[in-house]
């Protein structure tokens, strides 16, 4: 069943049907939220919440127009709102670097994360094979950084700086994208 | 370990203790390194997430899907809870009827809720997924049933109704309230019945009284005795000692504050009356009032006059010139102050540190000292002055007509927000160098030691170098700087930007309101009682050129709402509205059944914002226009004077044209917004 017909029977108050819409942007919403959370946890329960309310307000939603666009903008709200909650009531309770991550949370345009994301995913096409086993061990197989040196044969501080030179390079190319996209 | 080593290690939750000492003090002398350790952090996360198995989305959808299937119980709820207050209200009107009253009361014409039962019910924020959806259903049946319980146990004072009764707004320290033989500890909203004897014991502290119906007001300042006896149509309290201002919107019956000297009888006005053992004195601000004596002498007082009544003393109405001191003549009130802010009468070095509510008399100035002082200086036709820290303001009205605004700023910065002043009366503000003269505008200007600068926000401003007279009209978007030798002329100012000049007194008004201007501030003073709508709008024409970016602000202090009406979300709130061509937008901050509030551009999206009933808000929309006839919004809300940070809603909307009106908008509550503005940013400023 297409998007549209999933979102008429949700509209209808089918709650299975929204399952299905559900699994059809769970991965790319937390993608997106995650581009822009200050800490992890952040993420999934900002996901959940987003689908809550879409749920709750479907009937605001006009059919015929982006569905993950007005996910997007729910989840961007939600998240807005939760930093501003959580440094009021928690900055204090942080160490020194969370909270420093905190001070410099998001203030990215709506549309900015989603284009930010379909320009990491081109990104990681580039990156050399021998850096996506890396990549495949960390965020795949959730290796610790002891387990990967030891399968590629290297110390634990090559891992850390390589796999800290790659998000680096991932961010600047990410950046670029979007500044040529613009230009 | 280096700082790559430091920051994988961070984002990837393997760093001890150790490592993290080092990366805190890397980047307290590096702070570099906090963009690139929340840009690793992004990075990280999205990677994880893309690379992640399907176990993390399912497990969202799972806990979405539970929450979800748990509606039946939320439905449950709600029809308990209604049954309890159907019960709680029938018996309310049981013993309503039993009661002799003390004074004839007006019938409640709106039904009434129980308060204890909303009071328990948790508030509705959104359910997060780390509560189990058991343990959410669990919790809600039970704040269900305990509500059900205390409700049904609860035989004693029954709730006062909606429309008879008054509430604290806000409590001074030590506060109590007696009730029968028991003494309680005041506390904010809390609901005054008939024969409750209010006490206050500290001498600087305010607690405000606001009765359910209407936008009355008791302001009682230092140590007070007040006895409340009943609202509704005829309100009637007795302030047995102390010092009460008190503000009444139109009455069907007169209001009656009864003292030990005389009683005043109020239909519409503000007033303040000071309450002795031996003496009364009533001031009129405005409206008039019948002053009673205890012998049925009676005076009527109009505004600008008081009256004592007394021993010994005539008992005459006589004009108010002399509140403070003798032989001098009040011109404006010291609104707000913060830090070290004094007033001053011949020069600077004789000082008395200012109050907040503090009359600024004639040949009075006022000084702030250290940057972060300020003062907030209102006269009586709601121009404004906001002075900034380091600031010398030795004279507020001329010397021979006080009613002129004469200003003389020695030394700092001042921000003016001037009402529309009479013909021949331009309020004339002098620095060392310059002399500003205006009928209406706002501006910032600032006296430093060889130069003053003047920066117009709106309108246009008159402005005159002393050393030669040379004269320019500096308008909205512009500045000047007069200093000995240097061109007098004006520059735009850097960014761009401009303010719209927005004539508040044109306004349209639309719905269920009662919209008056003065000055530059509006008031919305009627509280709809509908059970659904009580929308009221006012519009004003606001022209920018097609597709031109703007930001809208205002402060909004709401006075009164509707209290406890539950329907649909949003029982009461307030906002801004911006008309294009093809659609309305309202940002709107809106309070809803059960506590629960959102900040909302209706219909897209809501988020929690939580705030209380009454008190003064700020609330920002911008409407940024972008290619084509795509324009994104945004808005925030605050409290207090520090804006916070970025923004709090976002969405995109399809606006076609330019824009053509600004307007406030309030729905089932009585709000008066200042400071109403229109920024419009050139491309150059965004």
């Amino acid at each position: 069943m297409d998007e549209q017909s999933l979102i008429q029977k949700v509209q209808e108050g089918n709650l299975e049907a929204f399952g299905s819409l559900m699994d059809l942007h769970v991965r790319r919403l937390r993608a997106v939220i995650a581009l822009n959370a200050p800490v992890p946890h952040l993420i999934d329960e900002i996901a959940h919440e987003t689908y809550v309310f879409a749920f709750n307000h479907i009937n605001d939603f006009q059919r015929g127009t982006s569905f993950f666009a007005w996910l997007k903008s729910i989840a961007w709200n939600l998240l807005r709102a939760e930093i501003q909650r959580f440094s009021r009531e928690q900055a204090n309770q942080l160490k020194y670097a969370e909270k420093r991550v905190f001070d410099v949370a998001p203030g990215k345009p709506l549309e900015h994360s989603a284009k930010e994301l379909d320009g990491l995913e081109k990104c990681l096409e580039r990156v050399p094979p021998r850096l996506k086993q890396l990549i495949q061990m960390r965020y795949h197989l959730s290796f610790s950084t002891e387990e990967i040196a030891e399968r590629v044969d290297q110390s634990a501080a090559w891992v850390r700086t390589t796999l800290c030179r790659l998000r680096r390079q991932l961010k600047d190319c990410v950046q670029d994208k979007m500044a040529t996209e613009k230009a | 370990m280096t700082d790559k080593e430091l920051i994988d290690a961070f984002v990837s939750g393997e760093l001890d203790e150790a490592g993290m000492a080092q990366l805190e003090a890397e980047l307290r002398a590096n702070p570099d390194l906090v963009r690139e350790l929340a840009d690793q952090q992004q990075i990280e996360q999205a990677l994880d997430v893309l690379f992640g198995d399907d176990a993390a989305d399912q497990q969202v959808t799972v806990s979405v899907l539970s929450v979800l299937r748990a509606d039946p119980l939320d439905s449950f709820k709600k029809d308990l809870l209604a049954e309890v207050k159907q019960e709680a209200e029938i018996r309310r009107r049981e013993e309503q009827a039993a009661k002799v009253p003390v004074a004839p009361v007006a019938p409640p014409p709106a039904p009434v809720e129980a308060k204890p039962v909303i009071e328990l019910v948790p508030s509705a924020r959104p359910v997060r997924r780390r509560m189990l959806p058991w343990a959410v259903a669990g919790a809600v049946a039970a704040a269900a049933l305990v509500a059900l319980g205390l409700s049904f146990l609860s035989t004693g004072t029954a709730t006062p109704a909606v429309d008879s009764h008054a509430l604290l707004l806000s409590v001074g320290p030590g506060a109590k309230v007696q009730r029968g033989d028991k003494v309680l500890p005041a506390r904010v909203d809390m609901a005054l019945e008939s024969g409750d004897r209010l006490t206050t014991i500290d001498e600087t502290g305010e607690t405000k009284i606001g009765f359910a119906d209407d936008t009355t007001r008791i302001k009682l300042k230092g140590r007070c005795t007040f006895r409340f006896v009943q609202g509704g149509a005829s309100k009637r309290v007795e302030i047995l000692g102390g010092d009460a201002e008190i503000a009444v919107p139109e009455q069907t019956e007169p209001f009656t504050a009864v003292t030990s000297q005389a009683d005043l009888k109020l239909q519409q006005g503000d007033v303040r009356l000071l309450s002795k053992l031996e003496f009364a004195r009533l001031e009129v601000h405005r409206g008039r009032a019948n002053f009673i004596r205890r012998d049925g002498k009676q005076v009527e007082v109009v505004a600008g006059h008081y009256i004592v009544a007394g021993k010994d003393v005539e008992f005459l109405a006589k004009a108010i010139t002399a509140p403070a001191a003798a032989g001098q003549g009040v011109v404006a009130t010291l609104k707000r102050i913060q830090g070290e802010v004094f007033v001053f009468t011949k020069s600077p070095g004789d000082r008395t540190a200012a109050k907040p509510g503090q009359s600024i008399l004639e040949g009075q100035g006022i000084l702030t000292e250290g940057a972060r002082s300020a003062a907030v200086v209102d006269y009586s036709d709601h121009t404004r002055l906001e002075i900034g820290g380091d600031t010398v303001v030795s004279r507020l009205a001329d010397d021979k007509d006080r009613s002129r605004k004469v200003v003389a700023l020695d030394r700092g910065m001042l921000n003016a927000d001037v009402s529309k002043q009479p013909s021949g009366k331009s309020m004339i503000l002098r620095t060392p160098q310059a002399e500003v003269g205006v009928l209406g505008t706002r501006f910032l200007l600032a006296a430093e030691k060889e130069a003053t600068r003047l920066q117009v926000e709106e309108g246009a401003v008159n402005f005159t170098r002393t050393e030669d007279k040379q004269s320019i009209v500096v308008r909205s978007g512009f500045f000047a700087v007069a200093a000995p030798g240097k061109p007098l002329e004006p520059a735009p100012l850097p960014g761009g930007v401009r303010y719209l000049d927005i004539d508040l007194s044109s306004g349209v008004t639309a719905g269920d309101g009662q919209w008056t201007v003065e000055g530059r501030t509006v008031k919305q003073t009627h509280v709809s009682r509908q059970a659904e709508g009580g929308t009221s709008t006012m519009l004003c024409k606001a022209e920018v050129e097609e597709r031109e970016s703007v930001i809208l602000e205002v402060v909004a202090e709401v006075d009164q709402a509707t209290p406890d009406v539950a329907i649909d979300r949003g029982t009461w709130g307030f906002g801004l509205e911006a008309m294009f061509r093809n659609r309305s937008v309202v940002l709107r901050s809106a309070q809803g059944p059960e506590g629960t509030s959102v900040f909302e551009f209706p219909n897209i999206t809501a988020i929690p914002f939580e705030h209380g009933r009454e008190g003064t808000y700020r609330l920002k929309l911008s409407i940024e226009r972008r290619r084509g006839i795509e324009a994104v919004l945004r808005g925030k809300i605050w409290q207090g004077d520090r804006e916070p940070d970025g923004w709090m809603i976002e969405n995109v909307f399809e606006l076609d044209g330019p824009m053509t009106q600004v307007g406030l908008q309030t729905v089932r509550c009585a709000a008066t917004f200042s400071s109403f503005k229109v920024r419009v940013l050139k491309e150059e400023s965004r």
